[in-house]
Protein backbone atom coordinates (compact mmCIF):
# COMPACT_ATOMS: atom_id res chain seq x y z
CA UNK A 1 0.00 0.00 0.00
CA UNK A 2 1.35 3.02 -0.62
CA UNK A 3 1.71 5.78 2.11
CA UNK A 4 1.18 9.46 0.84
CA UNK A 5 3.77 12.30 1.49
CA UNK A 6 3.69 13.91 5.01
CA UNK A 7 1.68 16.97 3.90
CA UNK A 8 -1.07 15.21 2.33
CA UNK A 9 -1.01 12.65 4.79
CA UNK A 10 -1.97 15.63 7.72
CA UNK A 11 -4.77 16.41 5.23
CA UNK A 12 -5.84 12.41 4.84
CA UNK A 13 -6.27 12.23 8.87
CA UNK A 14 -8.85 14.66 9.06
CA UNK A 15 -10.97 12.80 6.19
CA UNK A 16 -13.46 9.79 6.70
CA UNK A 17 -11.52 6.23 6.48
CA UNK A 18 -12.98 4.42 3.66
CA UNK A 19 -12.33 0.97 2.67
CA UNK A 20 -10.11 2.53 -0.46
CA UNK A 21 -7.77 3.59 2.61
CA UNK A 22 -7.74 0.12 4.84
CA UNK A 23 -6.52 -2.62 4.83
CA UNK A 24 -8.30 -5.73 3.67
CA UNK A 25 -10.72 -6.92 6.34
CA UNK A 26 -11.67 -3.58 6.66
CA UNK A 27 -15.53 -3.08 7.22
CA UNK A 28 -17.21 -0.08 7.39
CA UNK A 29 -21.08 -0.58 6.86
CA UNK A 30 -23.93 1.51 7.26
CA UNK A 31 -24.51 1.86 10.68
CA UNK A 32 -27.32 -0.74 10.56
CA UNK A 33 -25.72 -3.85 11.63
CA UNK A 34 -25.71 -7.44 9.58
CA UNK A 35 -28.75 -9.18 8.89
CA UNK A 36 -26.59 -12.66 8.42
CA UNK A 37 -23.54 -13.15 6.17
CA UNK A 38 -22.10 -13.91 2.51
CA UNK A 39 -21.62 -17.15 1.39
CA UNK A 40 -18.62 -17.93 -0.63
CA UNK A 41 -20.96 -18.36 -3.62
CA UNK A 42 -21.36 -14.49 -3.43
CA UNK A 43 -25.08 -14.82 -1.83
CA UNK A 44 -26.04 -13.81 1.29
CA UNK A 45 -27.49 -15.73 3.97
CA UNK A 46 -29.98 -14.33 6.56
CA UNK A 47 -30.23 -14.96 10.12
CA UNK A 48 -33.40 -14.33 11.41
CA UNK A 49 -32.07 -14.43 14.78
CA UNK A 50 -30.08 -10.85 13.74
CA UNK A 51 -32.86 -9.70 11.98
CA UNK A 52 -34.90 -6.82 13.86
CA UNK A 53 -38.12 -7.38 15.14
CA UNK A 54 -40.29 -4.70 16.97
CA UNK A 55 -42.35 -5.58 18.81
CA UNK A 56 -45.43 -3.07 19.67
CA UNK A 57 -47.60 -3.66 22.45
CA UNK A 58 -50.93 -4.25 22.37
CA UNK A 59 -53.34 -1.50 23.03
CA UNK A 60 -51.23 1.16 22.76
CA UNK A 61 -53.75 3.13 21.61
CA UNK A 62 -55.76 3.22 24.84
CA UNK A 63 -52.61 3.85 26.69
CA UNK A 64 -52.77 7.29 29.06
CA UNK A 65 -49.61 7.97 29.75
CA UNK A 66 -47.36 10.41 27.76
CA UNK A 67 -43.57 11.09 27.90
CA UNK A 68 -44.16 13.85 29.71
CA UNK A 69 -44.97 14.40 33.21
CA UNK A 70 -46.44 17.94 34.56
CA UNK A 71 -43.87 20.09 36.03
CA UNK A 72 -45.84 20.49 39.35
CA UNK A 73 -45.28 17.02 40.65
CA UNK A 74 -42.34 16.72 42.88
CA UNK A 75 -40.52 13.68 41.65
CA UNK A 76 -40.56 11.23 44.66
CA UNK A 77 -36.90 9.84 46.31
CA UNK A 78 -36.15 6.13 46.72
CA UNK A 79 -33.67 3.61 45.78
CA UNK A 80 -32.91 0.95 43.30
CA UNK A 81 -33.86 -2.97 45.04
CA UNK A 82 -30.79 -4.53 45.45
CA UNK A 83 -30.20 -8.45 45.54
CA UNK A 84 -30.71 -9.24 48.93
CA UNK A 85 -33.98 -7.47 49.45
CA UNK A 86 -35.01 -9.01 46.01
CA UNK A 87 -34.64 -12.34 47.44
CA UNK A 88 -36.24 -11.56 50.59
CA UNK A 89 -39.24 -10.32 48.91
CA UNK A 90 -39.66 -13.28 47.02
CA UNK A 91 -39.71 -15.32 50.25
CA UNK A 92 -42.05 -12.89 51.96
CA UNK A 93 -44.48 -13.28 49.13
CA UNK A 94 -44.02 -16.14 46.88
CA UNK A 95 -41.45 -18.65 47.29
CA UNK A 96 -42.65 -21.17 44.78
CA UNK A 97 -41.67 -20.98 41.18
CA UNK B 1 27.69 9.51 -67.26
CA UNK B 2 27.47 6.56 -69.86
CA UNK B 3 25.21 4.41 -67.50
CA UNK B 4 21.88 6.20 -68.16
CA UNK B 5 22.74 5.92 -71.59
CA UNK B 6 23.32 2.27 -71.90
CA UNK B 7 20.33 1.53 -69.72
CA UNK B 8 18.05 3.67 -71.94
CA UNK B 9 19.89 1.62 -74.89
CA UNK B 10 18.69 -1.46 -73.23
CA UNK B 11 15.19 -0.59 -72.08
CA UNK B 12 13.62 1.79 -73.76
CA UNK B 13 9.90 1.67 -72.18
CA UNK B 14 11.30 2.08 -68.87
CA UNK B 15 13.33 5.10 -69.75
CA UNK B 16 10.00 6.71 -71.99
CA UNK B 17 8.29 6.02 -68.12
CA UNK B 18 10.90 8.35 -66.47
CA UNK B 19 11.79 10.68 -68.72
CA UNK B 20 7.89 12.11 -68.55
CA UNK B 21 7.57 13.42 -65.07
CA UNK B 22 11.03 15.27 -65.79
CA UNK B 23 10.35 16.79 -69.31
CA UNK B 24 7.39 17.94 -67.29
CA UNK B 25 8.59 19.21 -64.28
CA UNK B 26 11.39 20.89 -66.62
CA UNK B 27 8.87 22.20 -69.53
CA UNK B 28 4.94 21.27 -68.61
CA UNK B 29 4.18 22.59 -72.75
CA UNK B 30 6.49 19.72 -73.53
CA UNK B 31 3.77 17.41 -72.15
CA UNK B 32 0.66 15.71 -74.29
CA UNK B 33 -2.52 17.26 -72.68
CA UNK B 34 -4.95 14.49 -71.17
CA UNK B 35 -8.34 14.29 -72.60
CA UNK B 36 -10.56 11.88 -70.87
CA UNK B 37 -13.93 11.68 -73.00
CA UNK B 38 -15.42 9.43 -69.74
CA UNK B 39 -14.87 10.71 -66.21
CA UNK B 40 -12.65 9.07 -63.88
CA UNK B 41 -14.81 7.22 -61.32
CA UNK B 42 -14.01 3.62 -60.71
CA UNK B 43 -16.69 1.01 -60.82
CA UNK B 44 -17.44 0.48 -57.03
CA UNK B 45 -16.49 3.01 -54.64
CA UNK B 46 -17.62 3.02 -51.26
CA UNK B 47 -16.93 6.81 -50.44
CA UNK B 48 -19.91 9.58 -51.31
CA UNK B 49 -20.67 11.23 -53.93
CA UNK B 50 -19.13 14.64 -53.77
CA UNK B 51 -21.46 15.96 -55.64
CA UNK B 52 -24.27 17.70 -53.67
CA UNK B 53 -27.84 18.59 -54.79
CA UNK B 54 -29.01 21.64 -54.22
CA UNK B 55 -31.69 21.52 -51.38
CA UNK B 56 -31.79 17.97 -49.15
CA UNK B 57 -35.06 15.78 -48.93
CA UNK B 58 -35.08 17.05 -44.85
CA UNK B 59 -38.90 18.81 -44.81
CA UNK B 60 -37.85 20.19 -41.74
CA UNK B 61 -34.66 22.13 -42.88
CA UNK B 62 -34.53 25.75 -41.09
CA UNK B 63 -37.05 24.71 -38.60
CA UNK B 64 -35.91 26.11 -35.34
CA UNK B 65 -36.87 26.06 -31.85
CA UNK B 66 -33.78 27.94 -31.06
CA UNK B 67 -34.64 30.71 -33.72
CA UNK B 68 -37.89 30.74 -33.17
CA UNK B 69 -38.74 30.26 -36.76
CA UNK B 70 -42.15 29.05 -35.85
CA UNK B 71 -43.78 25.77 -37.56
CA UNK B 72 -43.51 25.39 -40.89
CA UNK B 73 -46.36 25.28 -43.18
CA UNK B 74 -48.79 21.90 -42.95
CA UNK B 75 -46.69 20.80 -40.05
CA UNK B 76 -48.61 18.39 -37.15
CA UNK B 77 -47.26 17.94 -33.73
CA UNK B 78 -48.02 15.38 -31.50
CA UNK B 79 -49.63 17.54 -29.26
CA UNK B 80 -52.59 19.93 -29.95
CA UNK B 81 -53.48 22.86 -28.41
CA UNK B 82 -56.49 22.38 -27.94
CA UNK B 83 -56.36 19.21 -25.47
CA UNK B 84 -53.94 21.34 -22.97
CA UNK B 85 -55.21 21.33 -19.94
CA UNK B 86 -55.21 24.89 -17.95
CA UNK B 87 -54.34 25.50 -14.61
CA UNK B 88 -56.98 26.32 -12.19
CA UNK B 89 -55.97 29.66 -10.45
CA UNK B 90 -58.66 29.53 -8.06
CA UNK B 91 -57.81 27.09 -4.84
CA UNK B 92 -61.66 26.25 -3.91
CA UNK B 93 -62.23 24.77 -7.73
CA UNK B 94 -59.41 22.72 -7.42
CA UNK B 95 -60.25 18.58 -6.85
CA UNK B 96 -59.11 17.53 -3.21
CA UNK B 97 -56.26 14.65 -3.44
CA UNK B 98 -57.66 11.20 -2.13
CA UNK B 99 -56.05 9.90 0.63
CA UNK B 100 -56.80 7.33 3.25
CA UNK B 101 -57.97 8.88 6.41
CA UNK B 102 -57.04 5.72 8.22
CA UNK B 103 -53.39 5.54 7.01
CA UNK B 104 -50.97 4.63 9.17
CA UNK B 105 -48.69 7.30 8.24
CA UNK B 106 -50.73 9.84 9.80
CA UNK B 107 -49.35 9.17 13.41
CA UNK B 108 -46.76 10.46 12.18
CA UNK B 109 -48.54 14.51 13.06
CA UNK B 110 -50.65 14.98 15.49
CA UNK B 111 -54.11 15.05 16.21
CA UNK B 112 -54.67 17.86 13.98
CA UNK B 113 -52.88 16.60 11.15
CA UNK B 114 -50.73 20.00 10.58
CA UNK B 115 -47.13 20.03 9.10
CA UNK B 116 -45.86 22.38 11.46
CA UNK B 117 -46.66 23.21 14.75
CA UNK B 118 -46.65 26.59 16.62
CA UNK B 119 -43.05 26.77 18.95
CA UNK B 120 -45.48 27.38 21.32
CA UNK B 121 -47.54 24.29 21.36
CA UNK B 122 -44.05 22.58 21.11
CA UNK B 123 -42.65 24.16 24.20
CA UNK B 124 -45.42 23.33 26.32
CA UNK B 125 -44.09 20.26 28.08
CA UNK B 126 -43.30 18.57 31.44
CA UNK B 127 -40.81 17.37 32.67
CA UNK B 128 -39.16 13.87 31.93
CA UNK B 129 -40.16 11.04 34.07
CA UNK B 130 -37.47 10.09 36.64
CA UNK B 131 -36.21 6.38 37.58
CA UNK B 132 -37.64 6.75 40.82
CA UNK B 133 -41.11 7.18 39.28
CA UNK B 134 -40.90 4.09 36.68
CA UNK B 135 -39.92 1.67 39.32
CA UNK B 136 -42.92 1.11 40.38
CA UNK B 137 -44.37 0.16 36.60
CA UNK B 138 -45.09 -3.00 35.59
CA UNK B 139 -43.26 -3.91 31.96
CA UNK B 140 -46.13 -3.76 29.87
CA UNK B 141 -46.41 0.13 30.95
CA UNK B 142 -42.80 0.60 30.58
CA UNK B 143 -43.00 -1.26 27.21
CA UNK B 144 -46.08 1.29 26.24
CA UNK B 145 -44.34 4.25 27.53
CA UNK B 146 -41.58 3.21 25.22
CA UNK B 147 -43.57 3.02 22.28
CA UNK B 148 -45.21 6.17 23.16
CA UNK B 149 -42.21 7.83 23.21
CA UNK B 150 -40.55 6.77 19.68
CA UNK B 151 -44.02 8.03 18.55
CA UNK B 152 -43.72 11.32 19.42
CA UNK B 153 -40.27 11.58 19.00
CA UNK B 154 -41.29 11.01 15.39
CA UNK B 155 -43.55 13.60 15.36
CA UNK B 156 -41.69 15.98 16.41
CA UNK B 157 -38.73 15.04 13.62
CA UNK B 158 -41.47 15.11 11.04
CA UNK B 159 -42.39 18.98 12.06
CA UNK B 160 -38.22 19.74 12.29
CA UNK B 161 -37.96 18.18 8.89
CA UNK B 162 -40.68 20.81 7.66
CA UNK B 163 -39.16 23.54 9.43
CA UNK B 164 -36.07 23.43 8.00
CA UNK B 165 -37.57 22.61 4.25
CA UNK B 166 -39.23 25.98 4.30
CA UNK B 167 -36.78 27.57 5.89
CA UNK B 168 -38.85 28.99 8.75
CA UNK B 169 -35.78 30.29 10.82
CA UNK B 170 -37.96 29.45 14.35
CA UNK B 171 -39.12 26.39 16.45
CA UNK B 172 -36.16 24.31 16.02
CA UNK B 173 -35.04 24.98 19.61
CA UNK B 174 -38.26 24.28 20.91
CA UNK B 175 -38.20 20.67 19.27
CA UNK B 176 -34.80 20.04 20.46
CA UNK B 177 -36.12 20.64 24.23
CA UNK B 178 -39.11 18.41 23.90
CA UNK B 179 -36.76 15.58 22.16
CA UNK B 180 -34.39 16.14 24.54
CA UNK B 181 -37.29 15.41 27.29
CA UNK B 182 -38.62 12.36 25.71
CA UNK B 183 -34.89 11.01 25.46
CA UNK B 184 -34.32 11.56 29.03
CA UNK B 185 -37.99 9.46 29.63
CA UNK B 186 -36.24 6.74 27.27
CA UNK B 187 -33.20 6.71 28.86
CA UNK B 188 -34.89 6.49 32.28
CA UNK B 189 -37.42 3.48 31.24
CA UNK B 190 -33.84 1.32 30.19
CA UNK B 191 -32.25 2.57 33.81
CA UNK B 192 -34.97 0.72 35.53
CA UNK B 193 -35.07 -2.35 33.86
CA UNK B 194 -31.47 -2.44 33.87
CA UNK B 195 -32.29 -2.35 37.54
CA UNK B 196 -34.33 -4.98 37.70
CA UNK B 197 -32.13 -7.39 36.14
CA UNK B 198 -28.98 -6.52 38.48
CA UNK B 199 -31.45 -7.18 41.13
CA UNK B 200 -32.47 -10.23 39.69
CA UNK B 201 -29.00 -11.72 38.64
CA UNK B 202 -27.61 -10.67 42.72
CA UNK B 203 -30.17 -12.34 43.79
CA UNK B 204 -29.94 -15.45 42.06
CA UNK B 205 -26.38 -15.47 43.15
CA UNK B 206 -27.36 -15.12 46.59
CA UNK B 207 -29.97 -17.96 46.20
CA UNK B 208 -27.47 -20.60 45.38
CA UNK B 209 -25.52 -19.64 48.40
CA UNK B 210 -28.84 -19.98 50.49
CA UNK B 211 -29.83 -23.20 52.37
CA UNK B 212 -33.36 -22.08 52.39
CA UNK B 213 -33.61 -21.99 48.51
CA UNK B 214 -33.61 -24.92 45.99
CA UNK B 215 -33.09 -23.78 42.62
CA UNK B 216 -33.57 -27.16 41.48
CA UNK B 217 -37.44 -27.62 40.21
CA UNK B 218 -37.10 -31.30 39.99
CA UNK B 219 -36.38 -31.37 43.51
CA UNK B 220 -38.84 -30.54 46.24
CA UNK B 221 -39.89 -27.06 46.84
CA UNK B 222 -38.13 -24.18 45.55
CA UNK B 223 -38.14 -22.34 49.38
CA UNK B 224 -38.28 -24.67 52.32
CA UNK B 225 -38.23 -21.95 55.37
CA UNK B 226 -35.82 -22.67 58.59
CA UNK B 227 -37.55 -24.22 61.50
CA UNK B 228 -37.51 -22.31 64.33
CA UNK B 229 -39.70 -19.39 63.04
CA UNK B 230 -43.01 -18.91 63.89
CA UNK B 231 -46.22 -18.60 61.31
CA UNK B 232 -46.47 -14.87 62.82
CA UNK B 233 -42.91 -13.91 62.28
CA UNK B 234 -43.05 -14.73 58.77
CA UNK B 235 -45.68 -13.01 57.61
CA UNK B 236 -44.19 -9.85 59.19
CA UNK B 237 -41.29 -10.51 57.20
CA UNK B 238 -38.89 -11.40 59.68
CA UNK B 239 -36.90 -14.36 58.03
CA UNK B 240 -33.60 -12.49 58.10
CA UNK B 241 -32.05 -11.86 61.31
CA UNK B 242 -29.38 -8.99 59.60
CA UNK B 243 -29.93 -5.43 58.99
CA UNK B 244 -32.20 -5.26 56.39
CA UNK B 245 -31.42 -2.25 53.27
CA UNK B 246 -33.31 0.79 53.93
CA UNK B 247 -34.92 0.46 51.09
CA UNK B 248 -36.44 -2.88 51.90
CA UNK B 249 -39.35 -1.92 53.39
CA UNK B 250 -40.32 1.13 50.86
CA UNK B 251 -40.19 -1.38 48.22
CA UNK B 252 -42.17 -3.83 50.00
CA UNK B 253 -44.57 -1.48 51.00
CA UNK B 254 -44.77 -0.60 47.28
CA UNK B 255 -45.83 -3.97 45.67
CA UNK B 256 -47.84 -5.89 48.02
CA UNK B 257 -50.02 -8.06 46.15
CA UNK B 258 -47.71 -8.36 43.35
CA UNK B 259 -46.14 -11.73 43.26
CA UNK B 260 -41.78 -11.85 42.72
CA UNK B 261 -40.41 -14.88 41.05
CA UNK B 262 -37.05 -15.47 40.54
CA UNK B 263 -37.76 -16.12 36.41
CA UNK B 264 -39.71 -12.41 36.91
CA UNK B 265 -38.46 -9.51 37.03
CA UNK B 266 -40.97 -7.82 40.36
CA UNK B 267 -44.40 -6.44 38.68
CA UNK B 268 -45.10 -3.07 40.15
CA UNK B 269 -48.57 -1.84 41.94
CA UNK B 270 -51.05 -0.23 39.23
CA UNK B 271 -50.04 3.25 37.85
CA UNK B 272 -52.87 4.51 39.44
CA UNK B 273 -51.75 4.40 43.20
CA UNK B 274 -48.23 4.86 43.59
CA UNK B 275 -46.54 6.69 40.47
CA UNK B 276 -48.10 9.98 39.34
CA UNK B 277 -50.26 10.21 36.14
CA UNK B 278 -48.61 11.62 33.65
CA UNK B 279 -50.24 15.01 33.00
CA UNK B 280 -50.91 16.25 29.16
CA UNK B 281 -49.15 18.62 27.78
CA UNK B 282 -49.99 22.28 29.73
Amino acid sequence: MFSPTLPLFRALRRLALTTKRARKGYYKGNRTGSMGWHTKHGGYKLDFSKIRTYVVPEGLDSFNLTPFVAKRIEPPKGMAMRGQSYLDKWKMENGQG
Amino acid sequence: MSTPCLARRLCPRYCLQTAEPLFGFLAPSVLPKRVHSTPCISRFSTSQNQSYPRRDRNADRGVSAVRRTGLRPRQTLSVKKLDLPTPVLDPSKRSKVQVDEDHGLWQFFGTERRAMALPEEVGAHGRAWTVEELRHKGWDDLHALWWVCVKERNRIKTQTYELLRLEAGYGEYEAEERDKTIRDTQRAIKAVLTERWYAWEDARRLAVDDPEVNLDPNEGPAYTPTVGYSEDELAEGGVEDNAAPPERGVKHASADGDSARPGELPRGTTPAQDAPRAAPAA
